[in-house]
């Protein structure tokens, strides 16, 4: 009866790290007690005792300490590096390999650390969203309803509101345009943060018109306020009204918003409608603002949601008119902020996992190669009484080395790209905070331990656990025994391995061209004006509300005067915004009707008479905006598109009669024109219905900010310096500010599309290049292993060339196995990255077969070298030595 | 040894007192766990062992490889007269310090039953 034998992993690690004068006895003691728990309980205990036991003694054994341990693993390390510094380019590439690898590995996992980890407020856990919802879709909040539910809910500790605007902030001399977030008196109580200077608001519920406070972002404090240390008291004005500081808020605070300049108390404990001078508490039919909301002890997101349904059930019931369909929705903060990042994190996982492998697979190709030119020095070794478990021992210690440099290196490089790169990764939340936190450094550093043990043992276990055999070949009995072991050794490569890489790079290289071609396809969809020839730039009155309506409207033709005035400035045009934006929204009533229950939703924007002309929009029917369009004489408007189809359901759409919600409501609107569609909605959506009205008769807006477009003709127009001191020149004190290119305007989706695009691109670079590395490595391994048969069929006459072409050939075809793989791989990471693409489906055919042949060409490059250099050397060498 | 022994160091000497001329790591860790009922790695006995060596409390021989052993040879420890005085000074520190608390122990341990 043959001994029981212990489980081969377990006995493989015991035999590897314990070592030493006593290493013989400990391990002949596990072996024997192995044969008696073994006789005892049967092989599927005594295997797990085994293996509890081989873990515990290893552990023991390392940390012990004792002159069994140390003082050989440090003899053990300075071998190994003496080793590694006698073949640098095997070491520089595994250690650049793994680096790369780890370091797109440590990356990725500090920035899903860095967005998904808790907000940073004490309990954040129980911060939630809380959002009005009309037919299950989100909207903002109606200050009515927010009082309501801050008066009935009782699964709050506190509900807040919050609104983010753009203004004109004056500080001393100095006008800027910055934003500013209006909050609720109970705003930082909810959070639960506390100002670093002086005090946050007074939270209490009621308090009309207390002073007007505020309080300042760290960077408003360092920057605006040169960092005064008495800042407390002092003032500034937003807009033309003045603000006392109360407080300053640390450095990182990024609620709502990142980057604002202060949080101003709302004057009413919900906020006002910016440029809306009245009351708005009893409003429950304008939605603008958003809740934040500190869940109470013994509730939970669940059951606050629960009661704010039984909540806006009664207020729709109270309020028919405008709370019927209402609801209400309670979501964690956490998941709120970090919606959408998902799908990228998971892709980016994925394609880093994948290159991990690659680089895994690199380095076990690589030491294989190296072990064959090592075979004869492990061979001596071998001889002279060294065990397998010592050889073994010292590809671990190599390979761990490799790997915890590259490790290290993987981590300069995370910061690098953290440093660096979050800020354009725009797609994601949370940039400010990425960092390389030390828990994601360990575990990366863990990883490369990890990585560089699972090369050791397969490299081990493939190359040089052959040393036995290679003895042989040493003593000099060359014969077909041995040349029958080489090519035995060459069949059991891991061919399969190869053919993972090609499909790894194949599928990355897809899901790269893939963004490409979406990008593109951005790049190429007809915006609905012309963006070459165009800058534009905004500019504001930070004492709009001192002015009439009429002389802020003049302000603003004078400054479109002057530029037009400017040398190679063809057409000037102002209106409240681009032409892709909606502008304000509105419910729309045709023909004066009010009655109607649902009014569809429709925005509108101010714009003067040079506003179409100056983008480049086509009139398609009735007539553009004339100086006849004045206040005073018959209101007007011009349709896009999608309006018209709006209006087109009962008639013609020029000549059509509409008014609009709040600014419109008794003021019926004539459309006398019709222009194209702009891509309102983003490249992918339809457009939205938008109204256009004449400047001078919207008089109910607040005109604190206009945007200028300034169509050049062809590359000759002014700078923007010289646009600067126009402006100046003609209305001082004016700030300008939000300089953009037509095609900034244009693009809005292209730039953070492009940024994952970079990335991705960087990624699937890498990886095609980690392949030809991988496939070089295998293909100078298997020629090492074949030299003896090259040269066999060299010497019995084939040339050269066609023994290059048949192992090309040979190459290429185990690599093409990997393409149905990768191809497979890329219809999986389709799935998540599809919500990205644009214009492109992920099963496109022409990226797919791309792809695959620019790796396989890659693989072919690869092959191609070591396998020249085989084919050239001489049979008679190659044959007589080992 | 100035040091007093460890908890582990004294469960071992007690392993080799009972055990008598058949101490060996293998049978030392029997001892302990069927004694003791706590799991005890082969590793940490080895470390111990030879610390307890290098201090003079145990010397060792080394033994015949069996086939049990796939080929591996015995060591085998014995208790020095240090190792036992050594043994003995703890254990009488040990028992110095629960004379007469006994009843007193008791009764804390039933009270924290309560």
């Amino acid at each position: 009866v043959s001994r029981p034998r212990e489980p081969r992993l377990a006995h493989l690690l015991l035999r590897v790290l314990v070592r030493g004068p006593d290493a013989e006895f400990l391990l002949g003691d596990l072996a024997e007690d192995f044969q008696r728990v073994h006789a005892e309980w049967g092989a599927g205990r005594a295997r797990g005792w085994y293996r509890r036991q081989a873990l515990s003694t290893a552990a023991a054994w390392v940390r012990g300490g004792s002159r069994n341990t140390g003082d050989t693993w440090r003899r053990e390390i300075r071998l190994a590096v003496r080793s590694l510094r006698k073949s640098p380019a095997y070491s520089v590439t595994s250690v650049l390999t793994f680096s790369v690898a780890l370091g797109g590995v440590c990356t990725v996992a500090a920035l899903a650390y860095s967005i998904l980890r808790p907000l940073p407020y004490p309990d954040s856990e129980r911060l939630v969203a809380v959002w009005e919802t009309r037919d299950g879709e989100d909207r903002w909040v109606a200050p009515a309803n927010y009082l309501d539910w801050r008066r009935s809910a009782e699964s709050f500790q506190g509900l807040a509101a919050h609104d983010t605007r753009a203004v004109s902030v004056t500080v001393g001399e100095v006008a800027t345009r910055d934003r500013v977030a209006v909050v609720s008196g109970n705003f930082f109580d909810v959070l639960g943060v506390r100002a670093v200077q002086g005090r946050t608001f007074d939270p209490g519920l009621d308090t009309r018109f207390p002073e007007r406070v505020a309080v300042l972002s760290h960077r408003a404090w360092s920057e605006a306020f040169a960092a005064d240390p008495r800042v407390l008291g002092r003032t500034f004005l937003v807009e033309d009204r003045s603000y006392e500081v109360v407080g300053v808020m640390p450095d990182g605070l990024a609620f709502p918003d990142p980057d604002l300049f202060a949080w101003l108390r709302s004057p009413t404990e919900a906020p006002g409608i910016a440029g809306f001078g009245g009351d708005v508490t009893t409003m429950r039919d304008a939605w603008y603002f958003e809740v934040v909301g500190r869940l109470a002890q013994e509730s939970d997101a669940h059951a606050a949601g629960a009661e704010m349904d039984a909540l806006t059930a009664r207020l729709a019931e109270l309020h028919p008119d405008t709370n019927r369909g209402h609801g209400a929705r309670v979501i964690p903060l956490l998941a709120q902020s970090v919606a959408g990042a998902g799908p990228i994190l998971l892709g980016l996982s994925l394609a880093v996992v994948i290159m991990l492998l690659a680089a895994c697979l690199n380095v076990t190709h690589l030491t294989l190669a190296r072990s064959e030119a090592r075979a004869r020095e492990v061979a001596i070794k071998r001889s002279l009484g060294a065990t397998r478990g010592d050889v073994g021992r010292q590809v671990l210690v190599e390979a761990s080395i490799l790997s915890l440099a590259g490790g290290a290196v993987g981590l300069i490089v995370a910061v690098v790209a953290l440093t660096y790169g979050a800020e354009f990764l725009t797609v994601l939340p949370r940039r400010a905070e990425m960092a390389v936190r030390p828990g994601v450094a360990a575990l990366t550093m863990l990883l490369a331990l990890g990585v560089g043990t699972a090369v050791a043992l397969a490299s081990w276990r493939l190359g040089f656990s052959r040393g036995r055999t290679r003895l042989a070949g040493l003593g000099g009995a060359r014969g077909a025994r041995s040349v029958r072991d080489d090519l035995a050794g060459a069949r059991s490569l891991p061919g399969g391995m190869v053919a993972l890489q090609v499909a790894g790079a194949i599928a990355l290289l897809c899901v790269t061209g893939l963004m490409a071609r979406s990008v593109h396809a951005l790049a190429s969809v007809d915006p609905g004006f012309e963006p070459e020839d165009l800058l534009t730039f905004r500019v504001a009155l930070p004492d709009a509300p001192t002015r009439t309506y009429a002389e802020r409207v003049s302000i603003y033709e004078s400054v479109a005067r002057e530029v037009r005035g400017l040398p190679g400035v063809g057409a000037v045009g102002v209106g409240s915004d681009s032409p892709l934006a909606t502008g304000l929204r509105a419910g729309v009533f045709l023909d004066g009707d009010r009655t109607v229950d649902d009014p569809p939703s429709a925005g509108w924007q101010p714009v003067d008479v040079g506003y179409f002309e100056a983008f480049g929009m086509r009139l398609l029917a009735g007539r553009a905006f004339t100086a006849a369009d004045v206040a005073g004489a018959p209101n007007v408007a011009i349709a896009n598109e999608a309006f018209a189809r709006l209006v087109g359901s009962t008639g013609p759409a020029v000549g059509a009669r509409v008014t609009m919600g709040l600014d419109g409501h008794d003021r019926p609107l004539t459309i006398v024109g019709i222009v194209a569609d702009t891509r309102t909605g983003g490249p992918a959506a339809p457009p939205f219905p938008v109204l256009y009205r004449p400047l001078p008769q919207t008089d109910r807006f607040s005109a604190a900010s206009l945007l200028v477009a300034v169509r050049t003709e062809g590359g000759r127009g002014p700078g923007i310096a010289a646009l600067r001191s126009t402006v100046r020149s003609s209305e001082p004190g004016l700030p300008l500010y939000a300089e953009a290119a037509g095609h900034d305007l244009a693009r809005p989706f292209r730039r953070s599309q492009a940024m994952l695009l970079a990335t991705l691109g960087a990624f699937a670079t890498t990886n095609v290049l980690l392949a030809l590395v991988g496939v070089y490595g295998v293909t100078a391994h298997e020629m090492g292993r074949r030299r003896r048969e090259i040269g066999v069929r060299l010497a019995l006459g084939a040339e050269p060339r066609s023994v290059t072409a048949h192992l090309v050939w040979r190459g290429v075809r185990a690599a093409s196995a990997g393409v149905p793989v990768g191809i497979v791989l890329t219809l999986l990471l389709g799935k998540v990255f599809g919500s990205l693409l644009f214009g492109v489906a992920p099963s496109d055919p022409a990226t797919l077969v791309g792809a695959s042949a620019v790796v396989l060409a890659t693989v072919a490059a690869a092959v191609y070298l070591p396998a020249r250099t085989a084919a050239r050397t001489d049979p008679a060498e190659t044959t007589r030595s080992g | 040894v100035g040091k007093s022994l460890g908890e582990f160091e004294q469960m071992i000497l007690y392993a080799l007192v009972s055990l008598g001329d058949g101490a060996y790591g293998a049978a030392v860790r029997r001892e302990i766990e069927s004694r003791s009922g706590k799991h005890v790695s082969a590793g940490a006995v080895y470390t111990v062992l030879e610390r307890l060596e290098r201090a003079g409390l145990v010397r060792s021989r080394v033994g015949e490889p069996t086939a049990e052993r796939g080929g591996r040879r015995r060591k085998h420890y014995l208790l020095r007269s240090d190792g036992a005085r050594s043994l003995r000074d703890a254990r009488d520190q040990m028992r110095r310090m629960g004379e007469g608390l006994d009843e007193r122990l008791a009764r804390l341990c039933s009270e924290d039953v309560r």
